[in-house]
């Protein structure tokens, strides 16, 4: 029960997925998705390994939505790169190791993901907070990573 | 009119993809082609998807297409980390395969 209550949005959240899928947002169909987004959070808890990670996710709902409107617009804004570096043959790719200020899982896991959606970046390996990064951009090491991404991360997701 | 606007958000999004594939067809080595991949599979799907929304407007339509959206803003970036994760450490240079 106490799984239950750490992660209520968590499971506000599954239920809203659960009414979308049913297509209704009648309470029959809200009642049923909470039993089973419950039922589905306290098997995730039990997981070997998986308690750990659920327990420590903590995301702050407007600062992780700013997260994504920033990422949106990098990613336009590099697929217009993109092509002009497509249209030169201009692409030369090189291995940048470069080291993050954040410092949890979950918010390294966004930022990766987030560094791999990006055109002309490929998040390639990582060790603690140090990440390899695949990239054409013919720039400094420090402009790769967006700065302004890094912070809204650091604000939305916290351990 | 919201139809009209969607159709051309999803040109623009068939325009992205089709000089994503001019570029990987362009480029011979491996690590250019997975950078420039990323453009089809981002930047193209994300804007088809939002000309979808345009069309059907606000409905369970759009929230399942949403859902699809989201999963594959998780789902792309894992398949090209692994296939650049593995070409890196089964140890493919940059410039071998030119």
């Amino acid at each position: 029960m106490k799984y239950i209550i750490n992660h209520k949005i968590f499971t506000l959240f599954l239920t809203f997925i659960w009414c979308i899928l049913c297509g209704s947002f009648s309470i029959h169909a809200i009642i049923i998705g909470l039993v089973i987004s419950s039922i589905a959070i306290f098997l995730g808890c039990h997981i070997p390994g998986g308690a750990q990670y659920l327990h420590s996710l903590n995301v702050s709902f407007f600062n992780f939505l700013k997260f994504m409107f920033i990422l949106f617009i990098d990613i336009y804004i590099s697929t217009f790169k993109m092509f002009k570096l497509i249209f030169t043959s201009n692409i030369n790719p090189r291995l940048v190791p470069i080291k993050t200020s954040l410092n949890n899982d979950w918010s390294i896991f966004f930022l990766a993901n987030a560094i791999t959606l990006t055109p002309g970046t490929v998040t390639v390996n990582r060790k603690g907070n140090k990440l390899l990064i695949l990239t054409t951009y013919p720039e400094e090491s420090n402009k790769i990573v967006n700065q302004s991404l890094v912070n809204a991360l650091s604000k939305g997701v916290k351990h | 009119m919201f139809e009209i606007i969607g159709y051309i958000i999803i040109s623009i999004g068939l325009i992205f993809m089709l000089i994503g594939l001019i570029g990987l067809l362009k480029f011979k080595n491996f690590y250019s082609r997975v950078l420039v991949s990323s453009i089809i599979d981002t930047a193209s799907f994300i804007t088809i998807i939002i000309g979808v929304i345009f069309i059907k407007g606000i409905s369970f339509f759009s929230l399942k297409i949403i859902l699809i959206l989201l999963l594959m803003l998780f789902l792309n970036p894992l398949a090209t980390h692994t296939i650049a994760r593995n070409a890196n450490i089964s140890g493919l240079r940059i410039g071998d395969d030119n």
